[in-house]
C-alpha cells in the first residue's frame, strides 16, 4: 500500500451538508477532510516527460527524424549524454524526501544485432551538469536491445527513481514571483530538477522512441 | 508576505491516528489538514510536460508554439523550459544563432544565443528557462503560446534555430488570497484555542471548498511539430508506438479517468475533410475531432474525451495492473483527394 490516505481516493460529500451550526464528527474528519487532502496531495504528481516519435511517413517530408539517439561518430561502448530535459519543479516532502519518479523509454538500432544500452539519471541542474554517467549509478538503467524495431525496454532493475536528501541538496531554487495578481514582489523557494538521458552502443547507430518521466507518490 | 495563507514549499504532514469515534478532533489536525490543502492547491501544476517539439526556425522568422489546455486556475507565472540548438551549413562550423522567446500574456521577450552542437549525438547545453508573467487566474480551456523568433544579422542565411523540446510548468505560488479563485484559507483561524466562528475563507468553513474539489494532474501529453500528414482513408497510427499515460485517480473506486484532448490541424484544399481519435491500450476509442470541409487553416477542432484506466496507488510505481496505460492518435482523411495535416496534439485532465 504506496497511497498515504487511508481510502485511496477522494471522498465525495457536499458542501451543503457542512453549513453553520452543522456537527462535524471525528468520522468526517478523518475519513473525508484528512482523506480527501491526503488524496490529493498523492495524485499531484507531476509528469515531467511525454515525448515519443511519430512514424516517419506521417512526420514532415524532408524534415529531421523525430528520434533521437547516436547517429554516428563518438567512441563506442561509452556513455553519451544525448538530451537534457527540464528543470522541472518536484514534490518533497516535510522529511525532506521527494516523491519517486516512474521511468519508462523505448528504442532500436538501425542494424539488427549490435546492442543499444539507455539509462536515465535525475538530479539539480547544478550537480548533473558535471556527472558523467557510469553503470550502477541513481538512475534506471535498461536492458540492452538489438531489434530494429521500436521496443519499449525493460528496466535492468527497477523503474523507479528515488532520490536521497542529499542529491537535492543543492536543489532548492528561489525564483522571483508576485504574491498575487498585480501584487507585490516575493520570491519562491521551488525544488528543481533536470533528467538526462545517456545512451551506449556497441558498433550501430542507436534511435530513442520514447521517454516517460513522472513522479510517483509511492 | 503574511504567513497566514502561506503556501508551503514542502509537503506538509497529516496524521490521522489521533483521529478516532467518540474523541473531539484537535485544532492542530485541522491546521495540519488546512497546510496541506494549500501546498496542494498553491503549488502549480504541470501543463505541459516536455515532449516532442521538432521545429525549425529560419532566420529572420518566427514560429509560434501552441498548446490546449485547462490551467489550474490559481498560477500567476508560468514556467517554460525548452531544449533548441542552432544548425547552419556547412555543418562543420560551429555557429551561434540569438533568438527571443515570448510567451502569450507575458509583457517581456528574453533574449538567448545557442551554439550549434559539436556533434548532433549528444546536448549538455543548458536549458532554456523563461518566466511567462501576468498570468491571468482561469481554469477555463486555454490556449498557451510561445512564439520563439531568429533575428541574427551577421550570420550566413542558411542557418536556422531547432527547437527540439517544450516543457511549461506552474510557478508555486507564495500565498493564496481569501477568493473564489483561490480559496485561501486563514491558517492562523485553525490554531489552538481560537474560537469557532462562521467567516468566509476561515476555520473549518474555509475547508470544505477545496476538500470537494476533484482531484487533476492536468498536462499528459502536449506535442507541437513541424507539420504532419495523412492522405490514406483508413486510419493510421501517428507514433511508433502508443504513448504512455497514467492519468490521476480521483474518487474511491475509480479505475478509469476521463481525459480530454486536442488537435491543432487544417486540411491541404477546400475539398478534403479529416478525422482524428484516440485507441487506448484496452482498445477503446475517444470521441472523434473532426477537421471538416474547407478547414485550410490550421486551428484547433473542438476537445474530445477519452477513458483511460488510472493510476492504482496499491502498486509499487502506480501502474494499474503492471501494464502501462497507453493512447495511439489515429489520423484518416474522409473526403476529398488532399492531405489531413497537423502540428499540435495535447491531452489532459479537464
Amino acid at each position: 500500500m504506496t497511497a498515504t490516505s487511508p481510502k485511496s481516493g477522494r471522498a465525495r460529500f457536499a458542501t451543503s451538508l457542512y453549513q453553520a451550526d452543522d456537527p462535524i464528527d471525528s468520522a468526517f474528519a478523518r475519513n473525508v477532510a484528512g482523506n480527501n487532502a491526503l488524496h490529493g496531495a498523492d495524485e499531484q504528481c507531476r509528469v515531467l516527460i511525454n515525448w515519443s516519435s511519430m512514424v516517419p511517413a506521417v512526420a514532415a517530408a524532408g524534415k529531421p527524424s523525430t528520434t533521437v539517439g547516436i547517429t554516428g561518430g563518438g567512441t563506442f561502448d561509452q556513455w553519451i549524454p544525448v538530451r537534457t530535459f527540464g528543470p522541472f519543479a518536484i514534490s518533497v516532502r516535510e522529511n525532506g524526501l521527494p516523491y519517486k519518479l516512474r521511468v519508462r523509454c523505448a528504442s532500436s538500432v538501425t542494424i539488427a544485432g549490435p546492442t543499444a544500452t539507455i539509462a536515465v539519471t535525475v538530479g539539480s541542474a547544478e550537480t548533473l551538469s558535471d556527472i558523467v554517467y557510469s553503470t550502477g549509478e541513481n538512475g534506471v538503467e535498461f536492458v540492452p536491445a538489438s531489434g530494429t524495431t521500436p521496443t519499449v525496454l525493460t528496466p535492468t532493475t527497477s523503474d523507479i527513481i528515488t532520490l536521497s536528501r542529499s542529491e537535492i541538496e543543492g536543489a532548492y531554487v528561489g525564483r522571483p514571483t508576485l504574491d498575487d495578481t498585480a501584487g507585490s514582489e516575493i520570491e519562491v523557494v521551488v525544488p528543481e530538477v533536470v533528467v538526462r538521458l545517456w545512451a551506449k552502443r556497441s558498433t550501430t547507430p542507436i534511435r530513442i522512441h520514447q521517454l516517460h518521466v513522472a513522479e510517483y507518490v509511492g | 508576505m503574511s504567513s497566514d495563507r502561506a503556501v508551503p514549499t514542502l509537503r506538509p504532514s497529516v496524521s490521522l491516528g489521533g483521529m478516532q469515534a467518540g474523541e473531539p478532533v484537535r485544532a492542530a489536525d485541522w491546521s495540519d489538514i488546512a497546510r496541506l490543502m494549500m501546498w496542494v492547491r498553491g503549488r502549480g501544476r504541470c501543463l505541459v510536460p516536455q515532449g516532442l517539439c521538432l521545429v525549425e526556425v529560419a532566420d529572420n522568422s518566427s514560429e509560434t508554439l501552441r498548446f490546449h489546455v485547462n490551467p489550474s486556475g490559481v498560477a500567476v507565472d508560468r514556467v517554460w523550459v525548452l531544449s533548441a540548438r542552432s544548425v547552419s551549413a556547412p555543418s562543420a562550423f560551429a555557429r551561434t544563432l540569438q533568438f527571443t522567446v515570448q510567451a502569450g500574456s507575458s509583457p517581456v521577450s528574453q533574449v538567448y544565443s545557442r551554439r550549434s552542437y559539436d556533434s548532433a549525438d549528444r546536448d549538455t547545453s543548458p536549458p532554456i528557462v523563461y518566466i511567462e508573467e501576468g498570468v491571468t487566474k482561469s481554469s477555463a480551456l486555454t490556449e498557451l503560446t510561445l512564439t520563439v523568433a531568429v533575428a541574427d544579422a551577421d550570420g550566413p542565411s542558411t542557418k536556422y534555430l531547432e527547437v527540439t523540446s517544450v516543457g511549461c510548468w506552474e510557478l508555486p505560488r507564495g500565498q493564496l488570497s481569501k477568493s473564489a479563485a483561490d480559496l485561501g484559507i486563514s491558517l492562523d483561524s485553525l490554531y489552538p484555542r481560537r474560537p469557532i466562528f462562521e467567516a468566509s475563507y476561515e476555520g473549518l468553513r474555509a475547508l470544505a471548498a477545496p476538500l470537494a474539489e476533484p482531484v487533476r494532474r492536468v498536462g499528459l501529453i502536449g506535442h507541437w511539430h513541424t507539420e504532419a500528414g495523412v492522405t490514406s482513408a483508413t486510419y493510421v497510427d501517428v507514433y511508433d508506438l502508443p504513448i504512455p499515460v497514467v492519468p490521476s485517480k480521483d474518487l474511491i473506486g475509480d479505475t478509469t479517468r476521463t481525459c480530454t484532448w486536442d488537435i491543432y490541424g487544417r486540411v491541404s484544399d477546400g475539398a478534403t475533410s479529416g478525422q482524428f481519435q484516440l485507441v487506448t491500450d484496452t482498445g477503446a476509442l475517444s470521441t472523434v475531432i473532426s477537421v471538416p470541409l474547407g478547414s485550410t487553416t490550421g486551428a484547433w477542432r473542438g476537445t474530445g474525451t477519452v477513458d483511460i484506466r488510472c493510476e492504482d496507488l496499491t502498486t509499487a510505481n502506480g501502474v494499474p495492473g503492471g501494464t502501462y496505460p497507453t493512447v495511439q492518435l489515429q489520423c484518416k482523411r474522409v473526403a476529398g483527394g488532399g492531405t489531413v495535416h497537423w502540428k499540435g496534439f495535447c491531452l489532459w485532465e479537464a
